[in-house]
């Protein structure tokens, strides 16, 4: 299943999908407040709704990682309070349009809680909201993002991919 | 292909990588599968870098066999382990940040057998695997997935 909207490009299970050349580390974070309303951002390359998360940088560790990239794309400051899981499915990669990476998948999701801040739509995403799980199926999720939301929903963690 | 650790060391080079890595706590019968590492001499449990095409899960499952001869199954997480002042330089210019996710595996079939990568392969008792000689780093793994068999260790945010 292809997604293209601006730039990126999600392949999964895509016999057709371009041969990998990028493996690195990216986080995630799944926030829920205490309303159980879970944090999403809508992607403005995919125009999909997600978790926060991206590459980690040199010198940060995963966890710092997920906590930076939430900030950047939803407002929310949060801090971590547990772990979801691995996340490295070798069928699911990432292609960036601009400079011809294709990233093989593998994330490491957090769970967090929020401590300060608003949503608020920035560079990255074009709206972020809290969003209810019982109407999480009327959003536009990627089936390998929807995947990590529901292991948490159905309390499948941590997992070990 | 030697390698050099460098702990938090002001005249440490830069570094320049940061992959997808994984190791192996397998235990058996009361003994921990470890390796006596042929690029620093030094203990570690059997692990390795992710490749194209492999899950993490299947990344550690290869290495494991790779450089033990043991088959394992990987059956949970003892955490996630990262120190960024901790750099590993490699001989062929690679300066790594520390960075590995430890699974807990159970033994399926194999014997110790060793590799270029690994010159002693050996099941050590629990009591003794943090008596060997083995980086810090190697040392909080190992403790960790000693002590706390429940527990998740997630990285210091």
């Amino acid at each position: 299943m292809d997604s293209r909207v601006n730039g990126r490009i999600e392949h999964w299970n895509n016999p057709d999908a371009p041969a990998a050349n990028s493996l690195v580390p990216a986080s995630n974070l799944l926030v829920v407040n205490s309303s159980g309303e879970i944090l999403l951002q809508k992607r403005r390359d995919t125009g999909q709704w997600a978790l926060p998360g991206g590459k980690q940088e040199l010198g940060e560790t995963p966890s710092q990682c997920a906590v930076r990239e939430c900030e950047e794309e939803t407002g929310i400051l949060a801090e971590i309070t547990g772990f979801l899981g691995v996340y490295s499915d070798p069928n699911h990669l990432i292609e960036y349009l601009s400079d011809g990476e294709v990233r093989q998948e593998y994330e490491v999701t957090y769970l967090g809680r929020p401590i300060s801040g608003a949503p608020a739509a920035n560079e990255e995403a074009s709206a972020v909201r809290w969003i209810d799980p019982t109407s999480l199926d009327a959003y536009d999720v990627h089936p390998t993002m929807r995947r990590q939301i529901d292991d948490y929903l159905a309390g499948r963690y941590p997992v070990a991919d | 292909m030697p390698r050099i650790d460098w702990h938090d060391d002001p005249s440490a080079p830069p570094v320049n990588s940061l992959v997808p890595a994984a190791a192996a706590f397998v235990e058996r019968d009361g003994e921990i599968l470890l390796i006596q590492r042929s690029d620093n001499g030094k203990w570690s449990m059997p692990g390795g870098t992710m490749e194209f095409g492999e899950s993490l899960t299947t990344c550690v499952v290869r290495e494991t066999l790779e450089e033990t001869g043991i088959h394992i199954e990987c059956t949970g997480l003892v955490g996630v382990f990262t120190d960024p002042l901790h750099r590993v330089e490699y001989d062929n210019g690679e300066v790594r940040q520390q960075f590995a996710i430890v699974y807990r595996a159970t033994y399926l079939a194999g014997e110790p057998t060793r590799s270029p990568e690994s010159p002693r392969v050996e099941w050590v008792r629990r009591a003794n695997v943090l008596d060997l000689d083995m980086d810090p780093s190697q040392r909080v793994r190992l403790a960790w997935a000693l002590q706390h068999p429940g527990d998740v260790r997630i990285d210091p945010p």
